[in-house]
This record gives structure tokens, C-alpha cells and sequence, in this order.
């Protein structure tokens, strides 16, 4: 055959599909709801006939069938941390409640890679709903869940995001859960902290990431609210491991800031990812100024690779983190342990989220005893109000966003002699209150704030 | 599939699942990328300019879809009497968007199908114009620069292309992203559908503009610079004019395909638009299916985007006996995939038809090859080749005349 | 204190930077592509590091020899298996750049395979992790400073006199001007590309086994370097292998220290744009010369060569 006629076959093809969509629309009748309803109606008549003679009633149509909830990372690194926290944590649990229920249900996790894309996160998200899986769990980052966002509501899947923070992404009646609270709640609850803490004066670091940058937004106007002056906002360019730049310039920036003000009144914001925190302090030693203050950051103070990496110098600085998991309930530590018996690392919000998240997303199907998302999507924010998760109450807000609650304020310490974190006080979202550990911050040889 | 079942997929009474599900999904991806290898293939295969960076361009697309159109969009619904939140300053142009976008003007754009329309088509001619305005700034080192210089500058131009994005809220909202006007709420049925269409309707009529412009003198001027520009200088033409031309009209061409996107997604922002992507999957396909003819093209595109789809869904086959991700095997699978395709068959999987015996193409496309034009040796044409997407070559009368 | 903080990263970043532009530059020389596995090499030689360090408990010092060798094999194989077989097939240049994607697609999946069998095996985190605590300190600089840079020097030195003293290394300078006129000459083309080859990535492997010192690594690492290789590798010049070193030090410096300078002259925003600003100086050094800093070369040979001459 000549090479032509191949040609001509790709472009027949490409041609008929172009036309034929056309021809069909057009030739469609342009509303006539009524009448297929009133098809579907009489078929679902027929084939209730033909199951009454068998069976009378199907109590559990998922009895004896395998449920996949699909799991999307944002990065490639995650896959290191999520595989073994659901192959050892979440699905045991998910299973052995369905056991307990007396449904033969089998639940198993599809875990995929969205390597940083949103174009990617798109195609897995596509191939899944191929594939008949209609709940997607792990979405982290907020431009991937806006990218695929018109897709889920369109093919009615339903997606469930650990870590996306995006007010950009808060709609009401929408398929998009997100059990952490949008930047304006974080935003506000750092600089009450710091004004708690006897902070008067704050360089902010941010990256050039939505995250970064949506914290920015709010702590702009926040901070001063509080009386607390910003003294420089510097925003490092994302995708870069290299920091001297701008740790150079916050050497500086912090000198002249710590002789008006003290160094105990001076402090630092990290609004970025924990990798790039990580990055961050691992080459703060050198600056001296940068060792003399304290440090806040969005998911500091409990880290160990922090501690592996930094050492002890990171002590000093504490890293003070808010992250909103209550850490005195028995179920957290319970979860704790058992996550560093299998990933050897400390759960941060993402985890603790994630494995919320899971619980929620199979109990909507063990419950409405279907895979299809518009009945998970129907009792989803019921179901998370009524539920205390590892993260605490998931309750969410109108637009499906969790609802801010009880934050725990982390940071490192030394403990028994080695580099380690601790939890140096709470905070209530609800009523605003703040609570420091006062025993930890004597036992650590500093005078309690306030 | 029966009638009722075509006619219900259209108009979406039924949710497309399975299999349909995957063919509208590829075709949509399929119809985006074949639009931008077809322009890649105008710039590399027929002006041999090695144009490594289409996702300068592409981004373009969505830029001109978030920063205008959007604007545009809230003007025209202003003037309609709805009122539109403030979105003047950087703040209110993120923070508002939501309530701007998603509620007020697809509102308003959900009944007004003669606007959205209109909307779309001046979205695309925006596009067109300003892909044409970056293909100028992108030939300023095209002219001047070799091979492997240029690739290495046009890789750096992405970035930088990602890198304003990020810092410019005006554009695209910056890190955080802005949602444009759904221009296809009226369509009762599924948008993807209707979407992916669109897509391959323009990839079809891009091609037929591509054809017609390479079977014009312009066409054969073309193919003569990238032959040899020195003897086309020599004879007149306006070497590195043509060339601007060329990369200008393709830029513009590939900036339509970043449009596209950005209604797909319904959202921008520059990670949608990443360099990895957007440069070297256009690339692979243009090289697999071979340069210098749009049927490789076509194969290419169509071939890949299948391939990357069916690993995709179908690599959960092996998770049982793995004891990683699978989402790793996933990339060696693709990878190995890949390089044997270009192993095998590195001129691709349709090689350009040669008109005349004895000059390399081939070797004239890749290397900087001095050809001696007086020793080819010219042959009448065969007439099998004289396909669809051949390009006619007229012999020149003066070779008879030299004969005579 | 006679080096400030500033200076001691800016002296690593770019010692490091420059080694795997002078191995860009020797894959450019031998089949004039840039080589986009390269930043592959480079995780490469990080787990090494990694597998000495957290696994075996040596000092990761000692496994640059091993990162030399493993990085020179596989980049062998690469030559031998996908390179080669192109260029026998008749692939061009760019057939031949994107196949080094698709290289690059395929082995970074298989590093990550690796480093998860490691985190499956010995139960313990791979990404993010970094080797600070292992290296020494000489005179209260951190050891990374002074083996970086005489590491890369040496490189250059090494290099220098392979290519103009060795019989292999002007085999090597031949076959990267003329591969045909070289074959004729008697020179094994294959096996002197070869050697090209497993320089190329022994040395990439070594720079990626020197990061993690210095900076917290995963397997990407060399992916979001990849572009101040390459803007490195064109300032130097991309047929000079010792113009590298140049440009190494020259896009480190106006990353790191010329942001900073701008960021007090412009103001605190620049640090946005800083991983364009070497980009925009290169693109417009191209435009102004497009052989980089070939020109300057050519001068200073030119005057080192008549002072000679009157000497």
C-alpha cells in the first residue's frame, strides 16, 4: 500500500469524526429531557420485573466486589511517604471497619504521580474515570485541583484534597472537598501568635508558589493589624535549592532590626513548602544574625529531617509551626506511632489529613453502598461533621473547605540532650485563645510569653 | 453504539464512561498536540529552524485568554448591567475572581450563546496575533544563532516565559492562578465534547493552511532556505525575512492551542503551562513520526498521546507484581517505548518523501550539510508520489531550456 | 573569617555548576547535542553518595570513585545502546536531543525504583536528605568548599593536558572536528567517543556526589539545575571544555552575588526573577556574540602566542 493511501485513511478518519459529531448534534433534539427520562424510567420497570422473581431485596449491591479510591500526589518524592502509610495505616483500617459492618468489601488505593503538573494531574485524573473510579484522595496542590477542577464536576467524580490551600479553588455546590482551612484562616491565626509571642517586627519569607504567596496576601494587611511591623517581604523564585541570596539579605535586614527592636522582639515567617523550609534552614549557619532570633514557619517545628539535617542549631531558632491536629487526643498519638513505625517520620498536616481523608472517603461509599461520586458528594459534608478525625474535627464550611479548629503550636527542643520538637502551646480557631506550655518553655530554660 | 445512544452522547443524557470516555479525552489531548507539532513541523521540518521553544508560545495562548478576554468578558457583562466586583488592583483581580467568573459573568454567558461565541473567536484572533508578536522576539535569535545555541536559548526563553507569569499577577493571577469565562455554557451537553471538536476542527483547518501555504511559491522558497539559504540570498529573496515570517505565523498558530487549554481547564495559570510538557512531548512526537510531512505528524501525535493514555490506565495490570509505585514503571515503559520508536526508525516512522534522487534530505534537514547542487542529478518524478500531503514540485523549465 | 557566608555557597554552587558544565561540554564536543540525561547522572551520583553514607556508614567521600565508575558505565551504555544506534541509523541532531529525553525519562524512573527499594529495604527516608553532618571541617570552612573547588580545578588541569599532551586526548580533539577524516587517520572513532562518553558521565556522577554536602537533595536535583548547566555550558563557550570553568563560576556568581547586587540597586524584588537573570545576560551575550566567550579566548591565545613569538 503507498503511503498515500495511508495519508488518506488518517485524514478520512479525522474528517469523518469532525463531521460526524457534527451531522449528530445537529441532528439532536435540542431539549427533550422529558422523553428520556420517561425511557429510563420504563427500562428500570422492565428490569425490576425480571430481579423480583430471583432476589427480593439487595441490601449491599458493593457485596463482593473490590472498591479502588484512586491517591494522586503532587510529586514524585511523596510516593516514598503515602505508599507505605496506606498500605500499612489507612486501608487496614478501612477494611477491617467494613469488616465490622458485615459488608464483603474489599477497598484497595490506585497510588499515582502527578510529577508537579497540572497538565499530568489532569490525564491521571482522566484515566481514572476510564477506569470507573470516581474518588480522588491525595490532590495537594492547588493548581492541580483548579486545572482538573471543571473535569471532576462535569464527570461527576469527587475529589478530596489534603493539602490545598487556594481560596481560588472555594466554591459552594461543587465536587471538591478540602479538609485544610483556605489561606484567610492561617493567614490570620500567624500573626495573632506572633503578637502573643511579644513579636513586634517580622521579615517574611515567602516562595514564589501559590501557597506562598496566598499567605502573603492576607499577613499583608494582618500583620499591621497587630502591630507588627513587616520589615521586608522577600519572595524567593520557586524551583531553586540555592538560598545565599536571600538569606544574605535577611542577614541584614534582621541586624538592623534586632538593634531597635532586641532580638527577642524580631522574627521571621516561612510561608513555603516543607522541602523548601528544609532547604531554607539547612543553610542558615553562617548568617549570624538568622541564629539569633526565633523562626515561625507554616509546617515547622516537627520535622526529622530538620533534625538530621540541621542538627542542633535548629534548636535555637525552634521553627515554631501551627498545625491544626490536636495533639492530645489518644487517637493522634496513636496514629503517630504507628506512621513512624512505617515511614520513619513524623506525620505532618498532609498525612493526618490524608488519612482523614481516606476514612471519610470510604465510609461515604460504605454507606451510600455505591462507587458513584454524587452520592458520596450528597452526604460528604454531613458525614465530615460528625467525624473526629487524626486532624481533629473535620467540620467544613459552606464551601467545602474545613472549617479552622484546634491548632497545636510545635517547635524544636532539646530532650534529654538530643535535638528534638515538642509541643510548646494551642491554639483555638473557634474562640481565638491562645495557650503556651508554660512548663516547656521553663524546662527549656526561656520565660514563658505574655 | 445505536442511534439513541449517539444521540444521547451528544447531548449528554447519558454521562460518557469507559471507553467513549477515553476517545473523547484522547482526541481533546491528541487535537491540542497535533496543532502544535503541525506548527513545529512548519518551523523545523520545512524552515529547519529547531524551535525548542513552543511552550513560549503556547503559554502565550493562555496569557491572552486570562489577561484579555477576561477583561473583555467583564466590560461586555458591566455593560449588560451585572454588577462585576472591582478587579483593578492586583488583590481584587485574584480574590474576586471567583465570584467574577464563576458566578456572575458564565451566568451571564450561559444565555448569550451568539457572545460567548463571538468571545471564543476573538480569543482565538487575539491569540493569533500576539503568538505572532512573540514568534518576532523568538526570531531575533533564531536568525543569528546555530543549532544547538538556539535550542539551548529557546529552553531558556520557557522558563523565562514561566518565570513572568509567576511574578505578574496581571497576567495570569501569578502563583495563584485566574478562571476565565466558560464560553460554552449555553452547549447543554458535555463541554469536552463539543471542546474537543472544536480542536480537532482547527487542527484540521490548520492543516489545510499549512498544506496550501507549502504547495505556494512561498512553500518551495521555504524548503529552499532550509536547503541552502546562501544560494536563495545569493538570488534575491530576503533570507532572514522569510524566515521571521515563518516563525511568526506559526507562533501564532501555536498560541491557538494554548487557548484551547485554558477553555479546557477553564483556569490559568503557568503551571498548566510547563516547559517539560509543552516542549518536549510536541518534540517527541514531531520526531517520531517523522518531520517534513504532516502524515508523520499526524501519526506522531496520534501515536503518542494513545500510547501515553493506554500506559496510563492500563499499567495497574502490573501493580501486583511490583513492589514499588507503579507510577515509576509507568515512565520506563513510556521511555523504553519511546527510544526504541527512535531507535528503529530515527527518521521517523513516515521519512519525507524525496522529489528529487540524490540529494540527502534527510542529512540536509539534520546537519549543516553544504550540498553541491551541480552534481544532483535530476530524474523525472514518479507519479505514486504525487499523494495528499506530497508537496507538488513543478521542474523547472529552465533545466529544458539548458537541455535545448 | 576571611570568606563571608555568601562567598563560601557561591564558591560551592559554582565549583560544583562548573564540573557539569565541563561535562556538557565534552558530550557537546563529541556529538554536538546537548545531553539532556545529564541532570540524570547527576541523581546518580547523589544515591551513591547516599548509599555510602546512610547505608554502609562510610564517609561519602569515599564513594567518589565508585560514583566515577557507575556514572561512566551507564553513560557508556547510554552512548553504546540509544546513541550510537542512532547515529548509525541516520538520526540527526535533533533526533538524537530527543532521544536523550526519552533517555532521561527511562533512567530517572529507574533511580527512583532504586531508592525505593533502599527505603523498602532498610526503612528509611531517601528524599530530602542531605550530608552535612558527614563531611569535615578544615580551618572552620566546611570541607565541601575546598574539595569543590580543587576538585574542579584539578578537573580543568586533568583535562587540559588529556586533550593537548595525551595521544588519546588529540585523538579525542580530532575526532570532535572531523569524525570521518579522523577514521581515515587511523583513529578507533568509536572507542575515543567512548572514552569521551564515560568521562562525561563519570564526572557529572562525582558533581552529583558532591551535592548533597551542601544541599538537600532528591533525585530531581539535577533536573532544576539543568539550566544553569546549560547557560553555563554556552557562556563558556560549547566547544571549549575549559571555558566552562568560566562559565560555571560566571553564571554561580551572577546568580547568587549579582542578584544580591541588584537587589540593593533595583530593589528587594529582583530575587523574584533570579533564576532568569544569568538566562537574560546569556541571551544577550548570544545576541551581541553568538560564540560566547570563544572570541575572548581567541585573544588572549592570539596575544599569549606572539608574546611567545617575541619571547
Amino acid at each position: 500500500m503507498s503511503l498515500t493511501g495511508k495519508n488518506l485513511t488518517v485524514l478520512l478518519v479525522i474528517a469523518g469524526l469532525v463531521i460526524g459529531l457534527g451531522v449528530g448534534y445537529s441532528i439532536a433534539p435540542t431539549k427533550t429531557e422529558t422523553e428520556t427520562i420517561y425511557e429510563t424510567i420504563t427500562e428500570t420497570d422492565t428490569i425490576y420485573e425480571t430481579i423480583t422473581e430471583t432476589v427480593t431485596v439487595n441490601v449491599a449491591p458493593l457485596d463482593g466486589t473490590t472498591v479502588n479510591l484512586a491517591v494522586i500526589t503532587g510529586v514524585s518524592s511523596e510516593m516514598e511517604i503515602l505508599k507505605p502509610m496506606w498500605e500499612d495505616i489507612i486501608l487496614p483500617d478501612i477494611n477491617e471497619y467494613a469488616d465490622l459492618l458485615g459488608y464483603d468489601v474489599k477497598f484497595e488505593f490506585l497510588l499515582d504521580d502527578a510529577m508537579g503538573q497540572p497538565a499530568v494531574f489532569l490525564e491521571k485524573v482522566q484515566a481514572f474515570k476510564s477506569l470507573g473510579v470516581n474518588h480522588i484522595l491525595g490532590c495537594y496542590y492547588s493548581s492541580h485541583i483548579l486545572g482538573a477542577r471543571s473535569y471532576i464536576n462535569e464527570n461527576d467524580m469527587i475529589a478530596i484534597s489534603a493539602g490545598s490551600t487556594s481560596p481560588l479553588a472555594a466554591f459552594p455546590d461543587d465536587n471538591i472537598f478540602r479538609l485544610v482551612p483556605t489561606d484567610f484562616a492561617y493567614g490570620n491565626i500567624m500573626p495573632d501568635i506572633l503578637s502573643a509571642y511579644g513579636i513586634e517586627a517580622v521579615a517574611v519569607m515567602q516562595g514564589a508558589e501559590a501557597f506562598g504567596d496566598g499567605l502573603w496576601n492576607v499577613m499583608e494587611t494582618a500583620l499591621p493589624l497587630n502591630n507588627i511591623e513587616i520589615l521586608e517581604r522577600i519572595r524567593f523564585a520557586s524551583g531553586i535549592k540555592e538560598f545565599s541570596t536571600y538569606l544574605d539579605l535577611l542577614n541584614t535586614v534582621i541586624g538592623d532590626a534586632i538593634e531597635k527592636y532586641g532580638a527577642e522582639h524580631v522574627a521571621i515567617i516561612q510561608c513555603c513548602l516543607q522541602s523548601d523550609g528544609l532547604v531554607f534552614h539547612s543553610q542558615v549557619a553562617g548568617f549570624e544574625n538568622l541564629e539569633k532570633i526565633i523562626w515561625f514557619s507554616t509546617h515547622g517545628g516537627r520535622n526529622q529531617r530538620m533534625i538530621d539535617s540541621v542538627g542542633e542549631a535548629i534548636v535555637t531558632r525552634r521553627d515554631f509551626g501551627m498545625q491544626m491536629t490536636p495533639a492530645q487526643t489518644w487517637k493522634f498519638q496513636e496514629f503517630e506511632e504507628r506512621f513512624y513505625e512505617s515511614v520513619k517520620l513524623y506525620p505532618g498536616i498532609d498525612q493526618t489529613n490524608e488519612y482523614d481523608g481516606g476514612i471519610l472517603a470510604s465510609t461515604a461509599i460504605l454507606e451510600t453502598q455505591s462507587i458513584d461520586a454524587l452520592p458520596s458528594v450528597r452526604i460528604f459534608p454531613t458525614l465530615a461533621a460528625n467525624y473526629f478525625g487524626v486532624s481533629g474535627w473535620t467540620e467544613l464550611d459552606m464551601n467545602g473547605d474545613r472549617k479552622p479548629g484546634t491548632y497545636t503550636i510545635w517547635g524544636y527542643a532539646m530532650i534529654d540532650g538530643e535535638p528534638g520538637f515538642t509541643a510548646w502551646g494551642n491554639y483555638n480557631a473557634v474562640d481565638r485563645t491562645l495557650q503556651w506550655n508554660s512548663d516547656v518553655f521553663v524546662e527549656q530554660g526561656m520565660t514563658p510569653p505574655g | 453504539m445505536g442511534e439513541k445512544q449517539i444521540i444521547d452522547l451528544i447531548s449528554n443524557q447519558i454521562a460518557l464512561v469507559g471507553a467513549q470516555r477515553i476517545i473523547v479525552d484522547i482526541a481533546m489531548y491528541f487535537g491540542l498536540f497535533v496543532i502544535v507539532t503541525m506548527a513545529l513541523n512548519f518551523q523545523y521540518g520545512n524552515a529547519g529552524v529547531p524551535n525548542m521553544g513552543c511552550a513560549v508560545q503556547v503559554i502565550t495562548g493562555g496569557f491572552v485568554t486570562s489577561a484579555i478576554t477576561t477583561r473583555v468578558a467583564f466590560i461586555i457583562a458591566k455593560n449588560a448591567g451585572i454588577k462585576i466586583l472591582p478587579y483593578s488592583s492586583n488583590y481584587d483581580w485574584v480574590y474576586n475572581n471567583n465570584m467574577n467568573v464563576g458566578t456572575l459573568v458564565n451566568g451571564y454567558l450561559k444565555n448569550q450563546p451568539i457572545l460567548s461565541i463571538s468571545l471564543f473567536l476573538f480569543t482565538l484572533a487575539m491569540a493569533l496575533i500576539f503568538g505572532a508578536i512573540i514568534g518576532w522576539i523568538i526570531s531575533l535569535p533564531a536568525i543569528k544563532l546555530t543549532s544547538t545555541d538556539l535550542i539551548i536559548v529557546l529552553i531558556t526563553m520557557s522558563d523565562i516565559s514561566n518565570v513572568l507569569g509567576r511574578n505578574i499577577p496581571a497576567l495570569a493571577g501569578g502563583t495563584l492562578g485566574i478562571h476565565i469565562p466558560n464560553v460554552f455554557a449555553w452547549y447543554p451537553g458535555d463541554r469536552s465534547l463539543i471542546l474537543s471538536t472544536i480542536t480537532l476542527f482547527i487542527g484540521l483547518i490548520c492543516f489545510l493552511v499549512f498544506k496550501t501555504m507549502l504547495n505556494s511559491p512561498y512553500g518551495r522558497l521555504m524548503r529552499a532556505i532550509r536547503e541552502n539559504a546562501l544560494t536563495v540570498n545569493s538570488v534575491g529573496k530576503n533570507v532572514v525575512g522569510i524566515r521571521r515570517n515563518i516563525i511568526m505565523f506559526a507562533s501564532g498558530i501555536t498560541a491557538i492551542c494554548g487557548t484551547l487549554l485554558a477553555f479546557y481547564y477553564s483556569f490559568v495559570t503557568e503551571a498548566n503551562y510547563a516547559r517539560d510538557f509543552w516542549t518536549f512531548w510536541p518534540w517527541l512526537m514531531l520526531m517520531l513520526g517523522g518531520p517534513g510531512n504532516n502524515a508523520g505528524t499526524f501519526l506522531g501525535s496520534a501515536l503518542v498521546t494513545s500510547m501515553r493514555r493506554i500506559i496510563i490506565v492500563y499499567k495497574w495490570v502490573f501493580e501486583k507484581f511490583l513492589f514499588f509505585p507503579v507510577a515509576f514503571f509507568e515512565r520506563i515503559l513510556l521511555g523504553l517505548l519511546l527510544l526504541v520508536f527512535i531507535i528503529f526508525r530515527p527518521q521517523g516512522l513516515i521519512p519525507e518523501k524525496l522529489l528529487c534522487t540524490g540529494i540527502d534530505y534527510k542529512k540536509l534537514i539534520s546537519e549543516e550539510e553544504k550540498v553541491d547542487w551541480s552534481t544532483v542529478k535530476k530524474t523525472k518524478r514518479s507519479r505514486n508520489i504525487r499523494g495528499l500531503f506530497s508537496i507538488p514540485f513543478k521542474r523547472q523549465k529552465t533545466t529544458k531550456n539548458k537541455n535545448n | 573569617m576571611v570568606l563571608s557566608q555568601i562567598w563560601i555557597s557561591t564558591i560551592i554552587y559554582s565549583a560544583l555548576l562548573s564540573i557539569l558544565c565541563m561535562s556538557f561540554t565534552l558530550t557537546y564536543i563529541t556529538v554536538k547535542i546537548p545531553n539532556f540525561a545529564h541532570s540524570v547522572y547527576v541523581g546518580i551520583g547523589i544515591y551513591v553518595s547516599y548509599t555510602f553514607a546512610k547505608i554502609m556508614h562510610y564517609s561519602p567521600y569515599l564513594g567518589f570513585p565508585v560514583s566515577f565508575l557507575v556514572g561512566g558505565v551507564i553513560s557508556v551504555i547510554v552512548f553504546q545502546f540509544v546513541v550510537q544506534p542512532i547515529v548509525r541509523m541516520g538520526g540527526g541532531r535533533v533526533t538524537l536531543t530527543v532521544s536523550t529525553i526519552a533517555v532521561q525519562i527511562f533512567l530517572i524512573a529507574f533511580l527512583d525504583i532504586y531508592t525505593y527499594w533502599l527505603r523498602v529495604k532498610y526503612k528509611q527516608y531517601t528524599a530530602l536528605f542531605m550530608l552535612k553532618g558527614e563531611d569535615f571541617k578544615f580551618g572552620g570552612y566546611p570541607g565541601i568548599l575546598i574539595v569543590s573547588f580543587v576538585f574542579s580545578v584539578t578537573v580543568i588541569i586533568f583535562l587540559y593536558r588529556l586533550l593537548t599532551k595525551t595521544k588519546l586526548g588529540i585523538a579525542m580533539m580530532a575526532t570532535a572536528e572531523n569524525k570521518e577524516l579522523a577514521s581515515i587517520l587511523g583513529i578507533n572513532v568509536n572507542r575515543v567517543q567512548m572514552v569521551a562518553w564515560f568521562l562525561t558521565g563519570g564526572l557529572a556522577c562525582i558533581s552529583g556526589a558532591m551535592l548533597p554536602f551542601w544541599f538537600v537533595s532528591t533525585t530531581g536535583l539535577g533536573g532544576t539545575m539543568m539550566t544553569s548547566i546549560m547557560a553555563g555550558s554556552l557562556l563558556g563557550g560549547l566547544n571549549n571544555v575549559y571555558g566552562a570553568i568560566i562559565g560555571g563560576f560566571g553564571i554561580g556568581i551572577t546568580e547568587i552575588i549579582g542578584t544580591r547586587f541588584l537587589q540593593d540597586v533595583l530593589g528587594v524584588w529582583v530575587g523574584e526573577y533570579r533564576s532568569i537573570i544569568p538566562m537574560l545576560i546569556l541571551v544577550a551575550i548570544l545576541l551581541i556574540e553568538p560564540r560566547g566567550l570563544q572570541p575572548i579566548y581567541d585573544k588572549i591565545k592570539n596575544i599569549y602566542e606572539i608574546w611567545g613569538k617575541n619571547k
